[in-house]
Parts: C-alpha cells; sequence; structure tokens
C-alpha cells in the first residue's frame, strides 16, 4: 500500500518530467530557427539563443511591454547615457550584481540582453549570469548598438546627463513634445523648444534649417509616445542627427530639480512685447535670477543706482551685443520710461527674432533718493 | 423764392463736397495711433543712420513742435531724403510719426532721446 503509493507519486513526477522535457524540445527547433536566420556565424564563446534587429524591434514599443526588458550590458557612462536602444534598462555586465533588482521579478519575462556589436562579450556573459539566477527566457542580441543603428527609421534614447552636457555645450536642440499648455508652461528644460507632438507639422518650421543639427526629443517620460513620434516625424522631415530623451522630464526634474527659477514662464502684459507688472515686481522680490534684467539706461545714470541682477547694456550699445544675449533666460528689458526698453524689444523682433522670450517693461522703472526702487505703469 | 431755395440748395452742396474733400485730404494726414515704442526703434533704424549729425542733421522728436511734425510728414515728398522715405511701408512711416509727435517739443513729454 504504501509503496504502491510511492510508485504512484513517482510515475506522476516522470510525467510531469516528460512534460517538461517535451516542452522544452518541443521549443528548440524554435530557438533553431530564428539562430539559422541570423546573417553572421555564431561563435563558440556566444549564448546558446540568439536574436536578430527584427526581433528585438518588434519588442521596441513604448510604453515597454511588462513581459519584455530590454537591457543594455555596456558601461553606464559614457556608453549607455549617450545612447542606447530606446526602451533598454542599463545593467552593466561589470556591476551585475548591483544592477539584479533592477530585473523584473517574473522570470518568465523575456529578457533581451546586448551591447557594442559582434565583438563584444559583455551582453553574452551578463545573459548566463541571468540564466543562473533563474530567468527562463534570456535571449542576446549579438550584433547589438551599432546593428540598432544601422536600420534606417531607428534612433537612439539618451540620458539626462548627456541631454545636460549636450546643453551646457549649446551645440544641440532640445525639444519639448508635450503640450504647451499646460505641460510646458508648468516647467520644461530650461532652453527647451516648444513644438508640441500633436502640431508638429504646423510648428516644424521652429526646428533647425540646418538638417544634421542634432536634435533632442523628450515628454513626460518612459510611458510618453510623444517624443518617439515627433522623432520619426523629424527623420521623416530629413532630420539625421535624432535622439530622443526617454525618461524625459520626470528623470530630468529627479536629477535637476525642476527649478522653478529657470522655467520661470513670463506672463506678457497688455501692450505687446510687455511684461505683466505684477509678476515682474514679484520676479524681483522673489527670483530676479530667473530672469536676464537688463537696463537699458547710460552708464552714468546706471552707475547712480541700479537693481541688483541687472546688467547694464545702455540701448546705444545694444546693437552690437545683441548676438550674443543669453537664450537660456528670458529676457526683461528695463529703463525709466519704457521707451528706451520697448525699442530694445523691437530691436530684438527685429535682429534677433529668434530669442521668443524676450520683454519690456511698459511704464518705469524709477529709483527714488533713498536708493529703493518704484515700477510706474504708463498713464 | 424758389430761386432762393435753388441758391441754398447749390450752397448746400457745394459746401458738402468741399467738406467730404477736405475730410478725405485729412484722411491722408499722418496719426499717432502707431506704435510709438517701434516707432522709436524704426527711427533709429532708418532714420538715425544718416540724421545723427554726421551726414544730415541730428534730429530728435523735441526738434519740432508737433504741428512741425504734421507738416513734415504730410509733405515729406519735398525732404531731401524723401527716397528713403519711400522705401518704408506707411505702418512703419505711422509708427515713426507717433514716436516724433508724441515726444514733440510741446508734447506732454518732450524727449531728446530717452
Ligand atoms: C540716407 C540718409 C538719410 C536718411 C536715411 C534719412 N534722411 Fe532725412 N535728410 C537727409 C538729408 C541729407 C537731409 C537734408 C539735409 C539736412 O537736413 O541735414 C534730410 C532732411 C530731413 C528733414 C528736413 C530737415 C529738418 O530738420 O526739418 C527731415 C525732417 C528728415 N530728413 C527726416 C527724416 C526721417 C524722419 C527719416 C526716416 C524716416 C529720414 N529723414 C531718413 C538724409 C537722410
Amino acid at each position: 500500500m504504501k509503496n504502491f503509493k510511492f510508485s504512484q507519486r513517482m510515475n506522476a513526477i516522470v510525467v510531469i518530467a516528460g512534460l517538461l522535457l517535451g516542452l522544452l524540445l518541443g521549443n528548440a527547433p524554435l530557438y533553431a530557427k530564428s539562430q539559422s536566420d541570423l546573417t553572421f556565424e555564431p561563435e563558440d564563446w556566444m549564448f546558446h539563443s540568439l536574436v536578430d534587429v527584427e526581433e528585438v524591434a518588434r519588442h521596441v514599443q513604448i510604453p515597454v511591454a511588462d513581459d519584455v526588458m530590454i537591457i543594455d550590458a555596456r558601461p553606464y557612462k559614457p556608453k549607455y547615457i549617450k545612447g542606447h536602444i530606446p526602451g533598454a534598462v542599463s545593467i552593466p555586465n561589470t556591476t551585475f550584481e548591483d544592477g539584479v533588482e533592477r530585473l523584473p521579478e517574473d522570470k518568465d519575462t523575456l529578457l533581451i540582453f546586448y551591447c557594442g556589436g559582434l565583438k563584444c562579450k559583455l551582453s553574452h556573459k551578463a545573459a548566463r549570469k541571468a540564466e543562473k539566477l533563474g530567468y527562463s527566457n534570456v535571449r542576446v542580441f549579438a550584433e547589438g548598438f551599432p546593428r540598432w543603428m544601422e536600420v534606417s527609421g531607428h534612433y537612439a534614447s539618451v540620458s539626462a546627463e548627456y541631454v545636460a552636457a549636450r546643453m551646457a555645450e549649446n551645440d544641440v536642440v532640445v525639444v519639448d513634445a508635450r503640450p504647451y499648455k499646460p505641460k510646458y508652461v508648468k516647467g520644461h528644460i530650461p532652453g527647451a523648444l516648444s513644438v508640441p507632438d500633436t502640431q508638429f507639422d504646423s510648428l516644424s518650421a521652429k526646428l533647425p534649417r540646418k538638417k544634421d543639427f542634432p536634435l533632442i526629443f523628450y515628454c513626460g517620460g518612459l510611458e510618453c509616445r510623444l517624443s518617439h513620434k515627433s522623432a520619426k516625424a523629424a527623420i521623416e522631415l530629413g532630420y539625421t542627427d535624432v535622439k530622443v530623451f526617454s525618461g524625459g522630464y520626470p528623470e530630468w526634474k529627479a536629477a535637476y530639480g525642476d527649478d522653478p527659477d529657470t522655467t520661470i514662464m513670463v506672463e506678457a502684459g497688455e501692450v505687446e512685447g510687455s511684461i505683466d507688472i505684477a509678476q515682474f515686481q514679484d520676479i524681483l522680490e522673489n527670483k530676479p535670477e530667473s530672469i536676464y534684467l537688463i537696463d537699458v539706461r547710460d552708464a552714468d545714470e546706471f552707475a547712480e543706482n541700479s537693481l541688483e541682477n541687472s546688467i547694464n547694456i545702455p540701448v546705444d550699445d545694444l546693437e552690437k551685443q545683441v548676438e550674443d544675449l543669453p537664450d537660456d533666460k528670458p529676457i526683461v528689458f528695463v529703463c525709466p520710461t519704457g521707451a528706451r526698453s520697448g525699442e530694445s524689444f523691437y530691436m530684438l523682433q527685429d535682429l534677433r527674432p529668434s530669442l521668443k522670450e524676450v520683454y519690456y517693461l511698459e511704464g518705469g522703472l524709477v529709483f527714488t533718493e533713498d536708493g529703493t526702487y518704484e515700477i510706474k505703469p504708463t498713464e | 423764392m424758389a430761386r432762393k431755395k435753388r441758391f441754398w440748395s447749390v450752397v448746400c452742396i457745394v459746401f458738402f463736397v468741399a467738406c467730404s474733400f477736405g475730410a478725405a485730404l485729412a484722411g491722408s494726414e499722418f496719426s499717432n495711433d502707431g506704435n510709438g515704442r517701434k516707432g522709436k526703434y524704426l527711427y533709429r533704424k532708418n532714420c538715425r543712420t544718416c540724421h545723427d549729425g554726421s551726414s544730415a542733421a541730428e534730429i530728435s522728436p523735441n526738434t519740432k513742435t508737433q504741428a512741425q511734425w504734421q507738416r513734415t510728414f504730410n509733405t515729406y515728398e519735398r525732404l531731401e531724403c524723401a527716397e528713403e522715405w519711400q522705401k518704408m511701408d506707411q505702418g512703419d512711416l505711422t509708427d515713426i510719426f507717433t514716436y516724433l509727435y508724441d515726444h514733440a517739443y510741446d508734447s506732454p513729454q518732450p524727449a531728446t532721446c530717452g
């Protein structure tokens, strides 16, 4: 009785094991098939299950599906941040143990590792480590990142550090693909251009004329498709250096804060080009460093008294300096009546129309004897 | 009696025609409803290039009264630099006029350059 029971259980185990084996063997030809499609001869040291770029592309979707994870096994700096397959997670092989927590909980999730191409062993090594952890569905995209970029229409994603570095060099146009209101207005990467994806066709004229000028699109983070759609549209327009900052504004905020001071939206006053006086007063008192305050009076007037944080460029000298004016913060011109500051505003409209965030104080900034100031609206 | 009536009607018609003609003339006058802020810049760009005392007399808003500016603009064809004016469109000239007129010698805020 006891024995019988035991052998029955034994039988059950054998059957289950057999089924499992059959399942595995049954799947094996499938792997082999996709392997045989590969355009290169796998080396001995390579991982047993390889996929090609079409297979990877099928899994690159925004937002990334729950049952797939594409993993970049190259070093985080400088490789990953400079360009990776959109949606890929960074788990460098060299620090694999630290990255384990980024792997999905579900061991059946399809994991696709890649690195720098056919000579690169990092992805193969990392894939083996993942398998050892119990992941049952592991592949390597052996041709890796170089192959990804070869396919026309493909682009790379970049990280916040890269965006910040390029912006510091001022050799890139960063495009915010989210709606202008309320998203962009509420906060954006300082210096980013607003070209909402929904208005891409009508606003793409704001993009640089040179088609090889670097562009980086971003929107509301990993779940957001807008930047990817815009990037594709830009590539279709002929732009050759297009990237997407997939982490988008949430990642930017996490890395650099939302820094309301540098993302200030100046409210226009009633008169063309003028700044709203109440807002101007608020800026002066609470966040003067959020704007470039340019006092266009003559040097001798400026020497007598001036606002903290203001720079003096007499209107007669402005024309020579128009090209040097910075574009990372709104510019506000002030003078005692609005005459010279208004003139400065129109000068910029005429000579540097690409600068959009330019305002002047309609009405005067008048200093009193004791060094305080008063803002006098125009009668 | 009837004759007198006809006389007055003729007078009326003549008067009416004269009036509308005058109004039409007045309509071609410059008025100061342009954008004086912009006019100040346009003046710098289009006029001060010469009128800074180098190749032509230095001019600023307060070198003339409002009436003088009005006359100057209404008859600018007579100026030596009329050609320069013709390069500009009416809107820009109106802005320049507004700037000069609003800060003329007898204006509430006469101005040299500020
Ligand atoms: C290419 C140079 C040039 C430009 C540009 C120019 N002018 Fe002149 N203008 C002259 C010269 C030369 C005279 C005659 C000499 C003089 O008055 O100095 C003159 C005469 C005048 C006069 C008559 C002189 C007087 O004092 O009444 C007026 C008014 C005037 N210009 C206004 C203007 C205005 C307004 C503009 C811009 C819309 C303008 N000019 C643009 C060269 C120029």
